[in-house]
């Protein structure tokens, strides 16, 4: 098991007028080479900042303690420098909004070249060859020409794979995608996936998909973890935790999903309540409020995040869909 | 804030807290300050710490006064202007380009000028100057909330034009509004002592602190005369700015708010 | 007799120095009482521009509009009447629908005030009444806006819609900026309502699968034309339009199969530009000669069922392209603005 990326004991704390909320708490997990890990959740559960430490892009005042461990070096230890250096060239971000994560005043080539010229010091002629290659290998027809244009004249779709491209232009080997496809159409949605999925294969390629929708993470997903209120609920192969989930959270929000396969007349059952905001988290099991399985326990302890199987945790000492064996 | 409630109460409460009628005149004349006169006097012997005191009646209300007309005319105005459009957004729109072709002084200069300089016209003078700002503001903010989703809701239901405009619109401009209010109310103090102190305003006599720093440039040997009128002017500017921002900051997300906001990454889907 | 009716509608934009924008290229519906219609489509279909001039918030350039048998005037100077106010729509965004600065309450009473529905007395109860029905606690009334989460204000606004007496209402992507959570329950809310009050719906979504749940009709529309509707089991069952079809295999399925959805090749062309013959085309696996230079017209097919698609001849049989038609080898990439 070569871990790539590992994450231990990660807790994230923002300030806000009420003092400081803790938003990601006791976060672990480990993205190996060439697959691609998912981490999913809805508002409030803490993924994107959970990420955002990594690469040191929390707000003013935030507060992190945990280690993640890449390459032998501790991100949440390195200074500013070392921290620029890394992202970009070893770690790169790709984000929901393409309109807003691309420049619009800057040209698609010049984007694309600035990455390639920073990091790796590449002249100005093979920084284009390598923008050329890049557009390429994100199928944006016409590559030499996209170079001169300018964001707003591609379509949503178009953009978010300039995104991708100006992500891998110093080949990293993180790629970290926050509800990459989350603003698409589902038909461009599909393409999008197909790309990642398919760099992933041919280069190697980590990914670390960070989405709310378990559609997405079934595509493309090896591994996943779920989280809620800042805490990890879940976590095991994606194959496992989506076709026998255990924990009632995970169970709830697949049971909230339009099924194609199930009859038009079943209404679709949802989780009554909604996500705690982070100032507002409930004592003991955050899910307690809203779980039908609760026990007068749930509402003291909090829950460990237990091994079940290979590789498969928990954190719900109920366990109430547990198969028999 | 401390500051700016500071003066309030000085106004108020300043026939209590004045040592002396700022009209009386004593022997003692021209006298830097001293224990008895802390600003010491003028030139016909009057208490300048008392004067400065009782300047705070005449400028704080009359330039609130002001600005509340300023306001309520402007906005009045560039509501109908940015909800209606049409001639009525033209009309509006032609007078206050036309008020704004001309530097604020040199205008409330002008008008005092013509129509004779006296505080009075004074006030006149910057209210003309002031409200199509206002209008202008005002406008804007109308013609961008009447395409929100909520006035299109109210208007389904059957609500008219004009109560979409008072009702939905409006009180969402206030917000805004009353930040350059406050901001504008320093202004209006600096605009009337201002005119006063070129003597086209308020004429020497009445405690009034532009006037005073006019008599005080004559009689420059005797520096305490225009300082601390000057000081009074300067700080109640001041005050109110510093209230107009910290306005704008409480209206605007907090950063506790904008940090919710980072903590809950988007709801959902959506496009 | 249908409640609200539309008939060829037409929507196109002027645009200073640029050719006109097409928006809805000649779109039909009909919505029944009780009957949820879905209105589904991607990016620059023209659905929401479809659903602002159902209810009178955009003027059409050619069509009509029918409402309970009467046309509907875009909304101008005047005031709407108590009788084209059982129109009514709730919009996409639940944090713009609803004014920050006027309490919950206020904002449901508005139409029983305005309209003059309910007398004064008796305000309180009905907004009461109303948020138990749409599933709030009667203490919402006295409460802002930015104290409810996504999907609760999203009720909110509904009931604001119902509290007008509707018989049909518009709803402009409903669910799509909520979690999945919200999404389920309020899509069950609005599945509820149309059924016991005999409402019609007429619901925009870009989410087929969630559609699935709620409609009894879907009509598919792509670039500015409806193509494709029916009854939604005969839809799912049978899609017949190559799109339709295209559509359901992009949906992702949450099983942890690792099955990844096939896409379709290139981007929606610009509306202000669409290709000659069937706008589809391009992007269609099963295209042929006719598609490149004749636009297939909206026809009739078993089943009250409609497509518009040279794949299907009047009167057809319903059998989705998949099971018959010839996929084309090489599909030209559609590259539309670069």
């Amino acid at each position: 098991m070569n871990a790539l990326l590992s994450v231990t004991g990660l807790c994230v704390r923002l300030p806000t007028s009420a003092g400081l909320v803790t938003v990601v708490d006791s976060l672990d997990y480990e993205v190996e080479t060439g697959q691609v890990f998912g981490i999913a959740g809805e508002s409030g559960s803490g993924k994107t900042i959970s990420v955002l430490a990594l690469l040191g892009l929390l707000p003013e005042g935030a507060q992190v303690e945990g280690t993640a461990m890449f390459d032998g070096r501790d991100l949440l230890g390195l200074d500013r420098r070392s921290l620029r250096d890394v992202r970009g060239a070893e770690i790169a971000m790709v984000f929901q909004d393409p309109m807003t994560s691309l420049h619009p005043m800057m040209t698609i080539g010049r984007q694309l070249t600035e990455h390639v010229r920073y990091h790796l010091g590449f002249s100005a002629a093979k920084a284009r060859e390598r923008a050329t290659e890049l557009l390429h290998q994100v199928r944006i027809p016409g590559p030499e020409s996209a170079l001169a244009a300018y964001p707003h004249q591609f379509s949503g779709g178009m953009r978010q794979r300039i995104a991708i491209a100006i992500a891998l232009a110093c080949r990293p080997r993180v790629l970290i995608a926050d509800e990459p496809t989350t603003a698409l159409d589902v038909t461009v949605q599909a393409g999008i996936l197909r790309l990642l999925d398919g760099l992933r294969r041919q280069s190697g390629l980590s990914v670390l998909m960070i989405t709310h929708d378990l559609g997405v993470m079934s595509s493309i997903a090896d591994w996943l973890t779920v989280m809620y209120a800042g805490r990890v609920v879940e976590s095991g192969s994606t194959r496992e935790v989506l076709g026998h989930p255990r924990h009632p959270y995970t169970a709830g929000l697949l049971a909230a999903l339009p099924r194609p396969e199930a009859a038009e007349d079943t209404p679709l059952r949802s989780i009554k309540g909604s996500p705690p905001a982070p100032q507002a988290r409930p004592d003991g099991c955050a899910f307690h409020p809203r779980c039908q399985y609760a026990r007068p326990s749930c509402l003291v302890d909090v829950p460990a995040l237990a091994g079940i199987g290979d590789r498969r945790r928990l954190a719900c000492p109920v366990d109430p869909l547990a198969v028999p064996v | 804030m401390v500051l700016a409630g500071a003066w309030i109460l000085v106004a108020i409460f300043v026939p209590l807290i004045a040592p002396y009628d700022p009209l009386a005149q004593t022997s003692l004349l021209t006298h830097p300050p001293s224990p008895a006169h802390l600003f010491g006097t003028d030139e016909l012997g009057r208490d300048i710490f008392s004067r400065v005191l009782w300047g705070s009646r005449l400028s704080l209300p009359i330039a609130f006064l002001l600005v509340v007309a300023a306001v309520a005319v402007g906005a009045a105005l560039g509501g109908l202007a940015g909800y209606f459009g049409g001639w009525v957004d033209e009309a509006v729109m032609r007078t206050t380009d036309f008020f704004f072709a001309f530097p604020t002084i040199i205008l409330a200069m002008a008008v005092t000028a013509a129509l004779g300089p006296s505080l009075p016209h004074a006030v006149l003078a910057v209210l003309i100057v002031f409200w199509p700002s206002y209008a202008r503001v005002v406008r804007g903010l109308v013609m961008s909330l009447k395409q929100s989703d909520y006035v299109s809701a109210t208007r389904l239901l059957g609500a008219s034009s004009l109560r979409a405009l008072v009702v939905d619109v409006l009180p969402n401009v206030a917000g805004p509004v009353l930040v350059l209010a406050t901001l504008d109310l320093g202004n209006a103090v600096l605009l009337l002592a201002g005119l006063s102190f070129l003597g086209l305003g308020a004429q020497p006599g009445p405690a009034e602190w532009g006037s005073m720093v006019n008599t005080g440039s004559q009689y420059f040997e005797f520096w305490w005369m225009g300082t601390f009128p000057g000081f009074a002017i300067l700080s109640v500017v001041l005050a109110f700015n510093f209230l107009g921002d910290s306005l704008r900051d409480a209206l605007d997300p907090r950063s506790s708010w904008s940090v919710q906001r980072a903590a809950r990454p988007g709801a959902g889907g959506g496009r | 007799m249908s409640l609200l009716e539309l008939r060829d509608v037409e929507v196109e934009y002027r645009r200073v120095g640029q050719t006109p924008l097409r928006a809805v290229a000649g779109a039909s519906l009909s919505v029944d009482a009780g009957q949820v219609v879905g209105l589904v489509g991607e990016t620059g279909c023209g659905k929401s521009t479809l659903a602002r001039a159902a209810v009178g918030l955009q003027a059409t350039t050619a069509g009509t509009v029918l409402f309970e048998d009467r046309k509907v005037s875009p909304l101008g100077r005047r005031a709407r009447s108590r009788k084209e106010a059982r129109l009514q729509m709730v919009f996409q965004n639940p944090f713009s629908s609803l004014n920050p600065r006027r309490k919950v309450g206020d904002q449901i009473a508005d139409s029983m005030a305005i309209l003059g529905l309910v007398p004064p007395g008796k305000r309180r109860e009905r907004v009461a009444q109303l948020l138990d029905q749409v599933g709030l606690p009667a203490n919402a009334a006295e409460r802002f806006p930015h104290q409810y989460s996504g999907g609760q204000r999203q009720r909110i606004a509904i009931a604001r819609a119902l509290a007008a007496e509707p018989s049909v209402i518009v709803l402009d992507e409903p669910l799509s900026s909520l979690d999945a959570s919200a999404q389920a329950q309020v899509a069950n809310l609005l599945k509820g309502l149309a059924r016991d009050l005999r409402l019609g719906l007429l619901l925009i979504s870009h989410d087929l699968a969630i559609v699935r749940h709620i409609a009894d009709v879907v009509a598919v529309m792509y670039l500015g034309l409806v193509v494709e509707t029916a009854p939604t089991r005969r839809l799912w069952k049978a899609p017949m339009h190559p799109y339709t079809e295209a559509l359901m295999e992009a949906i992702p399925r949450a099983d942890g199969s690792g099955w990844l959805p096939e896409g379709l090749p290139g981007e929606v062309p610009d509306p202000a530009h669409p290709p000659d013959g069937c706008r589809f085309h391009p992007r269609c696996p099963y295209a042929f000669d006719r598609c490149l230079s004749e636009s297939p017209p909206l026809i009739q097919v078993r089943d009250g069922r409609t497509v518009a698609c040279w794949l299907h001849a009047a009167g057809a049989e319903e059998r989705s392209p998949s099971t018959f038609a010839k996929r084309a080898s090489a599909v030209a990439d559609q590259v539309d603005r670069v």
